[in-house]
């Protein structure tokens, strides 16, 4: 696959593809580069990349980071009832409570779910737009792989949100107990829906830059 | 997700209109980091705002307390919670790290105090249903120094008063706790007015102190002559005017309580001052007898059996209850080869009432008034005599009674007396002190009990201990009383 001298691209061929309703259109004549290019059947603005992407990646990817930090240090959810008085509850402490009492199956879950996805998530993101913006050429079928991978595991890191938003709204003991988000689930609902959004804002078709790369750079 | 292209050039047909959407510099999605970087700095100091200091409590034992779940509690409002327990490095103690609220990080000064409260369960009940689950929390008393400090050491009890509460606390002292614990509730007229903060054992005394805080108003109730009384149970009394059961609250039966009353005449008193010390009386009755004043003690010699006589058995004169045996003790009486019982008893003489009064003559001080006063009576023909109180369990009592009135008949019928149905014998009463410079009629009295010398004993009083130790043969083992038999006068 990796003829890329003969391969022709829509962008050498000045062909655009409509990514709402799939028309081709071919640009007939050369114009500057910032004269918006609707689709003529659906109006649908026209690009050979999206534009801004690796900038978009870069700022939902850093985002994601940053709100990270909280996310792991502060509690998602407090538990209370009368036996035990109000307790708060990290992740990694929740994990750990899970491990200390048995069960470690259960913990795995949640430590993949909870700290292994989003952390894989924003590092291959980050391998994926640092290769992306020096334009390299390296393994790039790999790199695509690995771009639907995060792609498809998007939004099931939500797990421990939507765990969290289960536990509020069925257990409820009333004066007895029942379990209240903290904000530290804010942070982490933050990190998974930057991370979607980091991945839905990268363009897959950089990891294949154009051809003429080579040509401004002999 | 594109419509934010930057181009804005409009369509060559349509006039040049100003774009309003014109930011040629980084995108706005670089928005999105900075508010990221806002609300995750501003979760994060909001989260070390709400975190207040740390401290450390050193405690004897990590009993109960558990890190991240034992709470630190001020006034029952949860103030921060232990974080850690480690051991000390010489392992004597425990270390408890503590993390306190913001709201309250004014709390770690210098003179505050740090208790662990452990739920009490037994048979008694329990004290207070949250602390049985909860488990144990820490109680803090705030001081009110302004130097801050961070570590403390844990009080190993509750403190007797807290800061800034109004009312006052007491002492009470007392032999056997019952069912009282931290927390029982101090009652007068069945009202609760108070609390027990806390108990001690003082093991040089072998007696436990209890504190009790009573709230304010209601501490203007104690004044030094004030009774208290153990009030944890159901009282039930069996006497001649039938069978009385006396409860008291509902809680107190359960939970254990005091109850505390002023003796009639006592309400005009001045408050007694903070930390004063009273007697915690078994049950009211007690509470509220006349006061005893100070026990004689005095040493009974009984040549038979006493089979059925208990420590506590009390010892009757003329009917009316004097006081009571304190112990029973087998003696050797190597001259006539026999084992007189040694009996010992307290004996209170202010329950003899207006007869001490009248018959006390004049002396140096009320104890040795009472002692001639006893010693007067035994010279007069006053017997110890151990009779049965009880047909059903064969309980027996001392009585103290004048059988030398009829002394005569009584001689030759001391192995049935007609009024004794266990064949008691008779205890010949008689003062050690009064022995050297005794009259005539004392020694044709015990001479005349020689043929049964088995069955007379000789009642010392105390405070004749100068006279003691000249006794040979009985003085022995530093004994503080003096005792000597019947036979022992005789064979003099
Ligand atoms: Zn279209």
């Amino acid at each position: 696959m990796s003829e890329a001298s003969s391969l022709q691209t829509g962008a050498q061929l000045r062909l655009y593809g409509c990514p709402t309703c799939g028309r081709v259109s071919q640009l007939l004549h050369p114009i500057a580069d910032s004269t918006p290019l609707p689709c003529p059947r659906c109006a649908t603005p026209l690009h050979h990349r999206r534009p801004r992407s690796l900038q978009r990646t870069w700022a939902y990817l850093i985002a994601a980071t940053i709100l990270y930090i909280p996310a792991n240090l502060l509690p998602i959810m407090s538990t209370s009832n009368v036996f035990q008085g109000e307790t708060l509850h990290t992740i990694l402490g929740g994990i750990e409570e899970l491990r200390t009492g048995g069960d470690w199956l259960l913990a795995l879950i949640v430590f993949i779910a909870s700290i292994a996805v989003p952390m894989l998530k924003i590092g291959a993101l980050l391998v994926l737009v640092i290769t992306a913006q020096r334009r390299s050429r390296w393994k790039q079928v790999e790199r695509a792989q690995l771009y639907r991978m995060i792609d498809a595991v998007g939004h099931w890191s939500m797990l421990d949100v939507f765990v969290v938003v289960l536990l509020v709204g069925t257990i409820r003991f009333g004066p007895l107990g029942g379990v209240m988000p903290e904000p530290g689930l804010l942070a982490f609902g933050a990190v998974v829906v930057l991370t979607m959004l980091a991945a839905g804002s990268f363009d897959p078709r950089l990891i294949w830059p154009e051809e003429e790369a080579p040509q401004r750079h002999p | 997700m594109s419509d934010d292209t930057p181009g804005s050039a409009p369509p060559p047909t349509t006039p040049p209109t100003p774009v309003t959407r014109k930011w040629h510099g980084p995108s706005l999605v670089w928005l999105v980091p900075i508010v990221a970087l806002a609300v995750g700095v501003a979760l994060l100091i909001r989260a070390v705002l709400s975190t207040g200091p740390q401290v450390t409590i050193d405690f004897h034992s990590a009993n109960g307390l558990r890190p991240g779940k034992t709470e630190v509690r001020y006034k029952e409002v949860v103030v921060g919670r232990v974080e850690a327990v480690t051991l000390s490095e010489k392992r004597d103690h425990v270390q408890a790290t503590v993390r306190l609220d913001r709201s309250v990080s004014n709390i770690a000064v210098e003179d505050t105090r740090f208790w662990v409260v452990r739920p009490r369960i037994d048979t008694a009940g329990v004290s207070g249903i949250e602390t049985l689950f909860s488990g144990a929390y820490i109680g803090v008393d705030a001081g009110e120094s302004t130097k801050q400090k961070r570590h403390f050491t844990g009080l190993e009890n509750p403190p007797f008063v807290l800061r800034g509460e109004p009312g006052r606390g007491f002492v009470l002292r007392t032999e056997d706790l019952g069912s009282l614990d931290v927390g029982s509730p101090i009652l007068y007229k069945r009202n609760r007015v108070g609390r027990v903060v806390g108990y001690n054992l003082d093991p040089l005394v072998d007696e436990l102190w209890v504190q009790i805080f009573i709230e304010a108003p209601y501490d203007k109730l104690v004044n030094p002559q004030t009774r208290f009384w153990n009030a944890s149970g159901v009282e039930v009394s069996l006497n001649s005017s039938g069978l009385k059961v006396d409860t008291q609250t509902l809680a107190s039966v359960i939970s254990g309580g005091i109850s505390f009353e002023r003796p009639q005449g006592t309400q005009g008193l001045p408050q007694a001052s903070d930390g004063s010390r009273f007697k915690l009386f078994p049950d009211r009755k007690a509470a509220l007898a006349p006061p005893d004043g100070p026990p004689l003690r005095v040493r009974m010699v009984f040549d038979q059996s006493v089979r059925g006589l208990d420590i506590d058995a009390p010892v009757d004169f003329l009917g009316i209850e004097i006081g009571a045996i304190k112990a029973i003790r087998l003696d050797y009486d190597g001259k006539r080869k026999r084992f007189p019982v040694e009996v010992e008893a307290e004996i209170y003489p202010t329950r003899l009432g207006a007869v001490r009064d009248s018959m006390r003559q004049e002396g140096d001080d009320d104890k040795r008034r009472d002692t001639t006063l006893l010693q007067r009576l035994v010279q007069n023909g006053l017997r110890a005599q151990a009779r049965t109180g009880n047909l059903l369990t064969g309980q027996m009592y001392v009585a103290l009674d004048f059988p030398g009135k009829v002394s005569k008949a009584e001689s030759r019928h001391l192995h049935r007396h007609p009024g004794h149905s266990h064949g008691a014998g008779h205890a010949v009463g008689r003062a050690a002190a009064d022995r050297r410079d005794r009259g005539q009629g004392q020694q044709g009295a015990v001479r005349r009990d020689r043929p049964q010398p088995q069955r007379h004993a000789v009642a010392g009083a105390p405070g004749d201990r100068a006279a003691a130790p000249r006794r040979a043969g009985l003085a022995r083992r530093g004994a503080a009383h003096a005792a000597v038999s019947a036979g022992d006068i005789a064979t003099r």
